[in-house]
């Protein structure tokens, strides 16, 4: 219990940070844009039904667009970070505030519409003075919607660099630490309900009629919630003057996907760079996917960050393996495509292949001499393997599999990932289909058998990087050379099982990684 | 008639007055008024001709859906006619801004339409706040119209619309319509959604009101009673036409279709039962 407390208020200024992010560009900034164009856009609409009818579906459809899809589609135009989030986050917004704002205008009641025309009150007038402040209460309850969505959708938006609070959980997620995903989710939770309370209560008061009276309390709430939300967003900017300094110096910015063992090779390139050189090292670590790096890398966004060559290769170029390549072979034809397409260059591999790997545990490979796939398939009829889904659908997973080695197990069991490697460990399954350097395979003593025939493609991690930065900072290169084949399967396992078992953080294992290989001045 | 008329220049002039009387005396005159709605084939309002002295009442008589409040409505042009001309103090409607002819018109609705999110004060002072009138003339103004319709200012004049009982709502809506002391008042079954003690109470109240103040009405309504009980003259209208216009023994004696016949025939007869009895 002290150590989570301890761990939490460690990341106190990390939350204030994020929080800061969150509450205002992330929640205030996208329901603002948004009422700025729903509200005008409804009044407009309110008499013009051909127009409503379309902007009510146009609305809604983009309402049902998962928010991970919109966020891509948002990717080729905006790029990474804020803007687009923010893009997005007001489109989502829309909907309720529009659709709240119509319909409280056309249910106004026509009573006091016709008395208010009848009297002599111009358009402009009753709009002011009569629609709007009926209609006030429907239009701050779309408010209210609006801004819980944006609150939860924000969290999605970490995964193109946004900030905010779904960094921890993100992070959390990837590095299976539940405390930090309950700490970005529960902030998350409890920053929705202090907004939607403060909102709930400007809508009371701003209710057509008699004041009520019992209203004090909830008023008296509300300005202390919003003093201790104002107070978040005030104190960072304190804090923000000193990330200001680091505009002076040489900044590089490192990317990473968002899971353990990417987290662990940026950190080993970043500590070192920054280790042996002046430069600032910006993490922007956590994004969410290939596609989303790549066009980071595109638009400047980031420097570099490590990718896998069998990714580069199906993901990024859309080229199949052909027969016969080596991993020298799939590296230079990537390299050659990255240089040719998109000015940026490769680095050698750190020495690691991340690959599908057949396991079976270290105690049946002993027992039964087996250490390759060709092995295992003069015995695979009276075998039970457990693979996730996807690996049974891949062409590049089971189904080709068994075709190169003539492969076929007796019986082959759906399983999730985590089930597969404890199943196996018991002796309940005889083979899995694990990630080659999934940290896992040690803390189990699993064994993983040799893919003789060369059938997965090699998905060895390598440093992609734009040729501008190095044009500006040559001495990078040099930091990046000394990690050439550094990292082998065995050593990148333990890594990622430091990391993912014992939970230590990723910038320690780094650090004493690199410390271990000398590689890390005082 | 004025006493002149038994010499050749008493006579000129006494035409000459007549001449001018009438030209002053017309608040209203509705010449060859016909609305269509779009969609409907019977002209809602059928060629409508009627003209209301100054300080008449008329009351615009007939069933739901005979045009009565269409013609009503075309006067402050919430409806606009598709043909014919309707003259305010001798000038036509539709040149004047809606604006300035409705904030010289009194308007009063069955369903009152006060502003829930204003006190009655606030209600009652809506179209002198239009006008730009300041807030201690408002004040005064609002006092007055409170004391008028019979509700203490120091207990009403602070409340909203939603804590008064539905005569006390109406009141405040007759005071919202006299605020800028109209010439005219345009009444649109008022009274018909209160119950009858209210509503009776309110038509004598209206009856002192109009005494008093000399106003000039135009009131719709499809009840008989209240029609005799308020007119100076009554205007039957039947799909969209006038029936007959004149006062309600003229109706009565001498009616000039069936359907006004009809109309007075049944509450005639009741009425003979009910003195029967009573003898």
């Amino acid at each position: 219990m002290q150590n989570v407390l301890i761990e939490f208020s460690g990341r106190l200024p990390d939350l204030q940070l994020k929080l800061f992010d969150h509450l205002l560009y992330l929640t205030a900034i996208p329901v603002v844009s948004a009422v700025c164009i729903a509200l005008p856009l409804a009044i407009w609409a309110r008499n013009h039904h051909v127009f409503q009818a379309f902007a009510l579906g146009t609305t809604g459809i983009m309402q049902t667009i998962p928010s991970l899809a919109m966020l891509a589609f948002l990717l080729p135009f905006l790029g990474i970070g804020k803007l687009p989030a923010i893009v997005a986050l007001t489109l989502y917004a829309l909907l309720p505030i529009f659709q709240n704002t119509l319909t409280a205008l056309r249910e106004l009641p026509s009573d006091v519409l016709e008395a208010a025309d009848g009297i002599g009150f111009s358009k402009h007038q009753r709009l002011w003075m009569i629609d709007l402040p009926l209609a006030a209460p429907v239009i701050m309850s779309g408010i209210r919607t609006a801004t819980t969505i944006c609150v939860g959708i924000a969290t999605l938006s970490t995964f193109i660099g946004a900030g905010g609070l779904g960094d921890f959980i993100n992070r959390g997620l990837a590095l299976d630490q539940m405390p930090l995903v309950l700490l970005g989710a529960g902030t998350a939770a409890v920053l929705a309900l202090f907004l939607d309370f403060v909102m709930e209560t400007v809508g009371l008061f701003i209710r057509p009629g008699r004041k009520k009276r019992n209203l004090r309390w909830r008023a008296i709430g509300s300005i202390v919630v919003v003093i201790v939300l104002f107070g978040v967003l005030v104190f960072p900017l304190k804090l923000g003057s000193g990330v200001a300094d680091n505009q002076d110096k040489k900044v590089i910015r490192i990317g990473s996907k968002n899971f353990t063992e990417q987290f662990i090779l940026g950190e080993i390139m970043a500590q070192i760079i920054e280790n042996h050189t002046d430069l600032y090292v910006e993490r922007i670590f956590n994004l969410g996917g290939t596609v989303i790096c790549q066009k980071a890398l595109e638009n400047g966004e980031i420097d570099l960050y490590p990718e896998y060559s069998g990714t580069s290769l199906s993901v990024v170029f859309k080229s199949e393996l052909q027969p016969g390549w080596t991993n020298k072979d799939i590296f230079k034809y990537v390299k050659a495509l990255y240089e040719k397409n998109y000015g940026f260059t490769v680095f050698r591999p750190f020495g690691f292949n991340n690959t599908y790997r057949l396991t079976v545990s270290g105690e049946k490979a002993d027992k039964h001499g087996w250490r390759t796939v060709s092995d295992l398939a003069q015995v695979a009829s009276s075998l039970e393997a457990g693979f996730t889904s996807e690996f049974i659908e891949r062409e590049d997973g089971l189904k080709g599999l068994a075709a190169a080695y003539n492969l076929h197990f007796r019986q082959v069991r759906d399983m999730s990932p985590e089930l597969m490697y404890k199943a196996v460990a018991n002796g309940e399954i005889d083979v899995i289909c694990a990630f080659s350097t999934d940290g896992r395979i040690a803390a189990y003593d699993l064994r993983t058998l040799d893919d003789d025939l060369q059938f997965f493609p090699p998905y060895e991690a390598m440093p992609v990087v734009r040729k501008e930065l190095l044009r500006k900072f040559p001495e990078v290169e040099d930091m990046l050379k000394k990690l050439t084949g550094l990292i082998s399967d065995n050593a990148m396992r333990e890594l990622n099982y430091k990391v993912d078992v014992e939970k230590v953080s990723p910038e320690k294992v780094a650090e004493i990684f690199l410390k271990e290989r000398n590689l890390l001045m005082k | 008639m004025l006493g002149f008329g038994a010499t050749p220049l008493g006579f000129i002039i006494e035409n000459f007055f007549v001449v001018l009387i009438n030209i002053g005396i017309y608040m209203l005159i509705l010449r060859d008024i016909v609305k269509v709605f779009p969609g409907v084939k019977s002209p809602a309002v059928d060629n409508v001709n009627l003209t209301i002295a100054e300080g008449e009442t008329v009351v615009l008589l007939g069933s739901s859906g005979c045009g009565k409040s269409t013609t009503l409505k075309m006067v402050n042009r919430l409806i606009e006619p598709d043909s014919g001309e309707i003259l305010f103090k001798q000038r036509p409607v539709k040149d004047i801004t809606h604006e300035k002819l409705r904030r010289s018109i009194g308007y009063v609705i069955q369903g009152i339409g006060l502003f829930p999110h204003w006190t009655v004060a606030d209600n009652i002072g809506a179209v002198l706040r239009l006008e730009g009138v300041s807030a201690y003339n408002r004040r005064k103004r609002i006092h007055a119209l409170l004391e008028m319709v019979g509700l203490p200012e120091a207990t009403f004049a602070e409340r909203y619309p939603e804590e008064l009982s539905g005569g006390q709502q109406q009141r405040v809506g007759v005071a919202r319509a006299l605020a800028a002391d109209p010439d005219l008042l345009l009444m649109d079954e008022p009274f018909g959604a209160l119950d009858g003690v209210n509503r009776e109470k309110l038509q004598k109240e209206l009856l002192l009101l109009k005494h008093d103040l000399r106003k000039t009405i135009l009131f719709v309504t499809h009840d008989l009673f209240e029609a005799i009980m308020l007119a100076d003259r009554i205007a039957v209208m039947h799909n969209g036409r006038l029936e007959q216009v004149g006062k309600a023994e003229e109706l009565i004696n001498a009616p000039a279709t069936p359907f006004v016949k009809q109309l007075f025939e049944k509450p005639a007869q009741q009425l003979a039962l009910y003195s029967k009895k009573k003898n």
